[in-house]
């Protein structure tokens, strides 16, 4: 028998309280067609429940979505707790309405990517590729 | 018959115009793709002729302002007076918005259109914890009724229409403006204005909710029975498709679940024990413009055609302006590009000109940094402007429904409308409104009409200019929006000194009572204006119903 | 690897996230692990849930857990989602369903994929569950996809096993699932809010029977209200004292062992033989003979079974 490779686990959360989820759905959707495992954890999720989930589902990566402007609170909070929780490894990207000078302050915060309005599926997907090969 | 005798000689000039000099175009030049298909992905034929229309001319169009409406609503439409135009705005405190407010109407904005912020949205006060990062980011944010009269200080609220985006604590939002309202010595019965109290829409796709349907919808129910005797000029809820289609739906699905939710509302209100025509004339709606200019106008026109129908016939509503569907447009905002974010002006002008000639009661153009942050002054200016370049200067509202009686546009309307009436059968058969969204069936169509969607512009079916063509590599600069801290302060100390300085006795009597009223099914609007009186803030007011009537779990799908 | 076991028995989250990723993906760390871990379980109460998809299995465990977590019990839960057969993916969304429990520390959820387990899904699951058991977790949950025969499969290899129905709406005539009736120790009827439960509790009470002592209860629920949650909490505790009492948890400890002795077996003997292994050569060899009529089938296996090296690390 062939070793069946690793599969790839991808954890994708709304943050904070905003309700739109046709990003996250979506791009769940693509991650699942590009073989991954995609747990997603739904609506309303406060940075604390989302790394509990990452570390007990042993995920390569985190996938946040926010649309109502919290992401500077929110985002970097959680790759905050990780660290705390000694899960530092997980690899967090976060997607959504994203003002553009707040990337690379997001990226100093260790959000790995910021994927916004029009990123193409491929480009989502095969970050999420080399974030779980690498980890 | 003349008529049959018509079709027959139309018949077979088309058969022979395709085998002869069609033909021999395709020949010379075969066409460019396969198959055309509009933005929902509805295909679309390469001719439309009189014999793609069936039935007949009166009962399909009538005139405008009579039966079925679907040229329109009004008689002279925009020669009798322009839409409102109406710009969605809302960021920071009270005063961060109303000053965008003085600047908008000092632009030549003709209503006022309020965003809250999230925290609002949810019932939430700025200082709970659950607002941690929220505050005024993507609305205002407005907690009490202080927060209402700064936002409306120097603005005359007997005069302008107020629209404000609330849906979950539209009641306890509608109760502080009219608290504030009543402060000024405005009486209520000239009040204009409307709250968007659609909470149907929000289970469905926007998933802003804080109740179970049951107690939402009753909570709405409230409010007709409340406006009918007291705000007699105010729309109590603007039955929304926007959300909907941005959401992921396809024009069809917008029209269908939009219109299937209308109908949802007149049950219950019929079931409250009121009459149809006492409370039909404040319901209105609220669309979506999207990129595809005839489909979009189709859509329009099939809803006010439907509308119109079901109301006289299925509701038997006897007043004639109880069939007339109202509506207020956005241009679509999912439609924006963060690339060549320019690009977006163009946009936002196709859609905006499907709203106008689809005949739009009032319109809100998205400004073209929206792809990025709540509108900066200069791009809200520009997004008004195009309403302007549209009313003033293009010509389209010189005449009513320009474009009716274009065999493309009328055939359109005719399928949107019968696949309307398919979702209106499928809807009954899984029991309902409110059943089908305890069985996922509106967020599964969602969602699966957002994924077929993406994977189309992901495998090039679909061209979106910037972004999988003509791209180009350029650094975008957009002028920030930031709210500022200094504003959040004060909105926490204004929240404790109100806390504070209100007489406690007053407070805690006052949601005693909506606690008990609540629980019973006596109206909850005076109630709640009480609580508003004795400066119950809008989280407390909130939070004495969720201890009444639950938390709702969304049913599990993706 | 130590560290992860060692880390696992004080109760670390983190370890149990990774050693279950072990098993998962097969890896043969995981087989050491496994070794070390299993001395420190057998003391969870372990319940399995059956029944057809959307029935309400992981609201009904969503508040059974708090039901529990009240109670002073810390919580485990296996929760099993379809892997896509075309893809090889899959989207896990129980925990939308158990979020509000989501960081009480006494609580560990998992969602895992069917993936396409070569070893069977139901050794892996219940892999995963000794995992949890030696965290510490005193009841766990399991959780299927639905009420397919490898589903039944699965949560009969529990302690407890829950069957969940809803009653149907409508003139229908409600039929069980034929065996459905023979695996329960607890039946539960979910959305009592929705249709006629009367007909299908009735039913249920009509066809089921004692067993080896234990006459399986019917519990009524609507999950969503917290309808029905302690009742069937205390039926499962009943359960549990009375499987102690009457001697059946070892029996049923026995017939598993039974069960994962002989598929490990299997696994082996596959592995054996697969390609790249010692013994794949000569799988090649007699399987080309059986197609020469040089050698029958039932000849070849015996040749490959004596061949099997005995004294290789098992992995």
């Amino acid at each position: 028998m062939v070793p069946i490779p690793r599969k790839i686990r991808v954890l994708i959360a709304k943050p904070g309280l905003d309700g739109h989820d046709r990003g996250a759905k979506v791009v769940a959707r693509a991650l699942r067609d590009a073989g991954m495992e995609v747990i997603y954890t739904g609506l309303r999720q406060m940075p604390e429940d989302i790394v509990e989930a990452a570390i007990q589902e042993d995920v390569d990566a985190i996938g946040l979505s926010s649309l109502s402007g919290a992401h500077m609170t929110l985002f970097p909070e959680v790759v905050r707790l990780l660290k705390k929780r000694g899960s530092g490894e997980i690899v967090v990207v976060g997607g959504g309405i994203i003002p553009a000078d707040d990337i690379p302050k997001l990226k100093r915060a260790g959000i790995k990517a910021v994927f916004g309005p029009g990123t193409p599926l491929g480009e989502i997907v095969s970050f999420f590729k080399k974030a779980g090969k690498g980890a | 018959m003349r008529h049959e005798d018509e079709r027959k000689v139309l018949e077979e000039e088309l058969k022979r115009w395709q085998e002869t000099t069609l033909r021999e175009a395709l020949e010379a030049l075969p066409e460019r793709r396969k198959e055309f298909i509009t933005t929902s992905g509805r295909p679309v034929r390469r001719l439309y002729t009189p014999l793609d229309v069936a039935g007949k001319a009166d009962e399909r169009l009538g005139n405008p302002g009579g039966f079925p409406f679907t040229r329109g609503i009004h008689p002279t439409m925009y020669r009798g007076r322009l839409w409102t135009m109406r710009m969605f705005a809302g960021f920071g405190g009270a005063e961060d918005t109303n000053r965008r407010f003085k600047y908008l109407i000092a632009h030549g904005e003709t209503g006022l259109s309020v965003a809250f912020d999230m925290p609002t949205l949810y019932g939430y006060d700025t200082d709970e914890p659950e607002a941690k990062g929220e505050f005024g980011t993507c609305g205002v944010a407005v907690s009490s009724l202080d927060d209402m009269r700064i936002l409306f200080s120097g603005i005359d609220v007997g005069g302008v229409s107020t629209s404000m985006t609330i849906n979950s604590p539209a009641s306890v939002i509608w109760a502080m403006y009219l608290v504030m309202a009543e402060g000024r010595g405005v009486p209520w019965a000239g009040l204009r204005g409307t709250i968007q109290n659609d909470i149907l829409k929000e289970y469905q796709a926007q998933k802003e909710w804080i109740y179970p349907p049951e107690a939402s919808m009753r909570l709405v129910v409230d409010t007709f029975e409340f406006g009918s005797k007291h705000v007699p000029e105010w729309n109590t809820i603007s039955i929304s498709g926007y959300h909907i289609r941005e959401a992921g739906a396809t024009a069809a699905q917008e029209l269908a679940f939009t219109l299937a939710n209308g109908m949802e509302y007149v049950r219950w209100g019929v079931d409250r024990g009121m009459k149809v025509d006492d409370f039909a004339l404040r319901l209105s709606f609220f669309f979506n413009a999207h990129n595809d200019l005839f489909e979009e106008l189709a859509k329009y026109r099939a809803a006010r055609r439907i509308w119109a129908r079901e109301m006289r016939d299925t509701f038997g509503a006897k007043d004639p302006r109880a069939w007339r569907l109202r509506f207020h447009t956005q241009t679509a905002g999912v439609s924006l590009t963060a690339q060549q974010p320019e690009m977006n002006i163009v946009r936002t002008t196709i859609q905006a000109l499907a709203a106008v000639l689809g005949g739009t009661q009032s319109l809100h153009t998205n400004a073209f940094d929206e792809a990025y942050q709540v509108p900066n002054e200069r791009a809200a200016r520009i997004a008004l402007r195009t309403q302007q370049i549209l009313a003033h200067e293009s010509g389209v509202a010189n005449t009513v429904d320009p474009l009716g009686g274009s065999h493309f546009l009328e055939a359109l309307t005719d399928e949107l409308e019968a696949e309307a009436y398919r979702y209106f059968d499928r809807i009954s058969e899984l029991g309902g409104v409110i059943p089908a969204i305890r069985k996922g069936f509106f967020q599964q169509e969602i969602a699966n009409s957002a994924y077929r969607y993406q994977r189309e512009v992901e495998d090039k079916e679909r061209i979106v200019v910037g972004v999988n063509d003509f791209v180009v590599d350029e650094q975008t600069e957009i002028e920030p929006l930031r709210v500022s801290e200094a504003s959040f302060k004060a909105q926490v100390e204004r929240l404790r000194k109100l806390r504070r300085t209100r007489d406690a006795k007053k407070h805690e009597q006052a949601l005693e009572r909506l606690f008990k009223a609540c629980e019973s099914d006596e109206n909850t609007m005076p109630f709640i204006l009480d609580a508003v009186r004795a400066k119950a803030t809008l989280g407390e007011i909130c939070d004495v119903m969720r201890q009444v009537f639950g938390p709702w779990e969304e049913p599990l799908l993706y | 690897m130590r560290d992860l076991v060692a880390a696992l028995l004080q109760g670390d989250k983190r370890a149990a996230g990774k050693l279950i990723s072990l098993i998962e993906d097969d890896e043969p760390e995981a087989v050491d692990a496994l070794q070390r871990i299993y001395p420190h379980t057998g003391r969870a109460h372990v319940v399995g849930f059956t029944g057809p998809p959307g029935v309400g299995k992981s609201s009904l465990i969503n508040r059974l857990v708090r039901t529990f977590r009240a109670r002073g019990k810390t919580i485990g839960v296996v929760a099993v989602d379809p892997t896509s057969p075309y893809t090889g993916g899959a989207v896990l969304g129980d925990r939308i369903r158990m979020a509000d429990t989501g960081i009480d520390p006494g609580v560990f959820i998992r969602s895992m994929a069917t993936r396409g387990h070569a070893g069977g899904l139901a050794l892996a699951t219940f892999d995963a569950v000794r995992v949890l058991d030696a965290m510490g977790s005193q009841v766990v949950f399991v959780e299927t996809v639905g009420a397919g025969q490898s589903e039944v499969e699965i949560a009969t290899r529990a302690h407890t096993v829950v069957v969940v129905e809803m009653p149907l709406t409508g003139d229908v005539v409600q039929t069980m699932k034929a065996g459905i009736l023979e695996i329960g120790d607890v039946y539960v009827v979910n959305k009592v809010d929705l249709g006629n439960a009367d007909v299908l509790v009735a039913n249920l009470k009509f066809q089921l029977a004692a067993r080896e002592g234990w006459t399986p209860p019917i519990v009524r629920t609507a999950a969503l209200e917290g309808q029905g949650i302690e009742e069937l909490a205390d039926v499962l505790e009943r359960h549990a004292i009375f499987l102690e009492r009457s001697g059946f948890r070892h029996g049923r400890e026995v017939a598993r062992a039974r069960q994962e002795i002989l598929e490990t077996a299997q696994r082996l003997l596959v592995r054996g033989v697969s390609e790249g292994s010692p013994t794949g050569p000569l799988f090649d060899r007699l399987a080309n003979a059986v197609a020469d009529r040089e050698t029958d089938p039932h000849a070849a296996a015996r040749k490959l079974l004596e061949s099997h090296p005995k004294k290789k690390r098992p992995r």
